[in-house]
């Protein structure tokens, strides 16, 4: 799950690039539609091959890492499920929306996966096209028309938490600071 | 300079010392109270055990694991497995574990006056909004429950507060959960995203606090981040017993800013229902009127409070129910109630199944199941596809309607019956 095969990232630089093709959804999509319960229930291997078909039936079939999940607005808007971290283990590298509803939003900096928010900016971004975003500097190319768009970059301690692979993996990194959990 | 409540509540239980918070601060603050359910997979107690060895958490008694809000083990030897996983760590740092059967989460967390006025409370669902009802922020935490569990803190960023001003009476045969589903429809299901919904008007005012849930609750329908009701003389009344210690009402200051203000006045509202398969799909019962529905259930975070059974049992009296109806109340103290005041039985001599308390048939995850093909019909705050079996359908309608759906078997107007 770590390894970010087609991901460059070094800290000096901070350069995050995720490059892949678009799979857009439209306006408020719930996780639900994402992440069924009944597939949910099931366990995470049925989860993966059947993560978005809902909404898109080719998708579990024919995504691939570090492809881009994009939306309209209100992204993720109902069930508090993590539907963020299943998109992210079925190897989306980033999402791009014109809104993301709170928890989704959350979740998904949370296990490591960057959402930009652009708004209006989304009509830029069609289904299949391909795009390189550059994640720390918040630069989305759309490599199939050749436009760029500038979505607003994280602050700092939002950043530390992505680069860490999410919350869990940041707070292990700063053990030290944890007086509750076991030291050594 | 004047604030508003979840901005002042925000500032009180913030890290660092502040005098001032506008939207878009970013706050790390003290928690109140956190709590979770158990999951869809181990993942939620992974999140825990994938940080390493936890000597304690910030502190046992302001933390709570609901193991039975969604899932009861039914024959699967993972989910007891998990379970047991889950109860033995919770044990080993004090942390009390409410069972299956105990009921819905956030109905408990108010019951027993773990939210309080003035709190702020986080737990891992959707609908922690509903805390609101007796004047807490509180909202949802999820994958960072990690970092509540060993700090007691988190970091929120201080939202815009959206009014929703709420006046009138209502008509016979329109309830709270009419009321509530006229607004999402009305607004739609972005109207308040990531805001804080702040409920008032002289019908919110008006109402029992556990009428004042579905407001609060299904805020999230709205897209907002939190709600809140100011604690007026029936919350402190309703409060009285249940919160042990002393608390502060927090309130909006005069003048304090609010981007955006909605009124309605409930006084013209028609029953309603929400028609399959989003939360917004409103329409007045009159379109719906003969649709067949094989289930109902009573109950939910939105229909399974005592008011609620009460109206049911007005209803479904010396009836017998055409549909299969589940009657699923909300936590044990609406159980105790509806026995003492003898809607069990009502509600046996209707043909009725009893359940214990539980979630409802919102999520079919333990109880009530649907073939594809069959259509439901509950009081609770969605009907998303995904939530039941793929080609199944979900009606949402006032505990009322379920009612007098559930004699008929078919959808009706509960003024038949009133």
């Amino acid at each position: 799950m770590e390894k970010r095969t087609k991901t460059t990232k070094t800290t000096k630089t901070k350069e995050w690039i995720v490059e892949g093709r678009v799979w857009k959804v439209g306006d408020n999509v719930n996780t639900e539609s994402i992440t069924p319960s009944h597939w949910l229930h099931s366990g995470h291997e049925p989860m993966m091959e059947h993560i978005g078909e809902m909404l898109i039936p080719e998708f579990p079939k024919k995504a691939k890492k570090n492809d881009i999940w994009a939306a309209g607005t209100n992204l993720g808007c109902s069930s508090s499920r993590n539907a963020p971290l299943f998109l992210k283990d079925k190897g989306i590298g980033v999402v791009i929306c014109a809104s993301a509803a709170r928890i989704f939003y959350r979740n998904a900096l949370n296990s490591g996966l960057p959402v930009f928010e652009i708004g209006e900016e989304m009509k830029k971004i069609r289904m299949g096209d391909k795009l390189r975003v550059h994640v720390g500097a918040g630069k989305i190319e759309n490599l199939t028309t050749g436009e760029t768009i500038q979505a607003k970059p994280f602050p700092d301690f939002i950043m530390e938490i992505l680069e860490a692979g999410g919350i869990n993996k940041f707070i292990v990194k700063h053990k030290a600071e944890y007086k509750l959990l076991k030291q050594g | 300079m004047p604030f508003t409540a979840v901005e002042k509540i925000l500032m009180k239980h913030s890290v660092t010392p502040v005098s001032k918070a506008v939207p878009g601060d970013i706050l790390t603050c003290h928690i109140d109270y956190a709590g979770m359910h158990e999951g869809f997979d181990a993942r939620k107690y992974e999140q825990f055990t994938s940080l390493g060895e936890m000597t304690g958490v910030f502190d046992p008694k302001k933390i709570g694991m609901f193991m039975g809000h969604h899932f009861c083990t039914g024959h699967s030897d993972e989910l007891a497995e998990d379970q047991k996983k889950t109860r033995d760590w919770a044990e080993k740092l004090g942390i009390r574990v409410f069972n299956f059967g105990s009921g819905i989460a956030h109905i408990i967390i108010m019951e027993e006056g773990l939210a309080y006025p003035g709190s702020l409370c986080v737990f891992g669902d959707s609908h922690t909004p509903a805390y609101g009802a007796v004047g807490t922020i509180s909202t949802q935490c999820g994958i960072e429950m990690g970092q509540v569990f060993l700090t007691g803190t988190l970091w929120f960023k201080v939202p815009d507060t959206h009014k929703y001003i709420i006046t009138g009476e209502t008509k016979k045969g329109v309830y709270p959960r009419d009321v509530i589903q006229h607004i999402v429809g009305t607004v739609g299901m972005d109207a308040s995203v990531y805001k804080c919904i702040e409920w008032d008007g002289s019908y919110i005012h008006s109402l029992p606090v556990p009428l004042r849930f579905p407001f609060t609750l299904m805020s999230t329908e709205l897209g907002a981040k939190c709600a809140y009701i100011e604690p007026d003389q029936i919350t402190v009344e309703w409060l009285k017993g249940r919160v042990k210690h002393e608390y502060e009402i927090v309130k909006s200051d005069p003048g304090a800013s609010f981007e955006k203000t909605y009124t309605f006045n409930v006084s013209k509202l028609e029953p309603l229902i929400c028609a399959p398969s989003s939360p917004e799909n409103t329409k007045p019962i009159s379109e719906a009127l003969g649709v067949h529905i094989d289930q109902v259930c009573l109950g939910t975070c939105t229909g399974g409070s005592i008011y609620d059974f009460r109206e049911a049992a007005k209803i479904l009296k010396g009836k017998k129910v055409k549909a299969r109806t589940l009657i699923i109340p909300g936590t044990n103290e609406v159980l105790r109630a509806c026995g003492h005041e003898g809607l069990l039985e009502i509600f046996v001599d209707a043909g009725c199944d009893l359940f214990p308390p539980y979630c409802g048939t919102c999520q079919t995850l333990s109880i009530g199941h649907l073939a594809p093909g069959e259509v439901q019909m509950h009081p609770g705050p969605r009907n998303w596809p995904g939530r039941t079996a793929e080609g199944s359908f979900t009606y949402l309608g006032s505990p009322a309607t379920c009612a007098a759906t559930a004699v008929e078997g078919k959808i009706t107007d509960p003024r038949n019956y009133l």
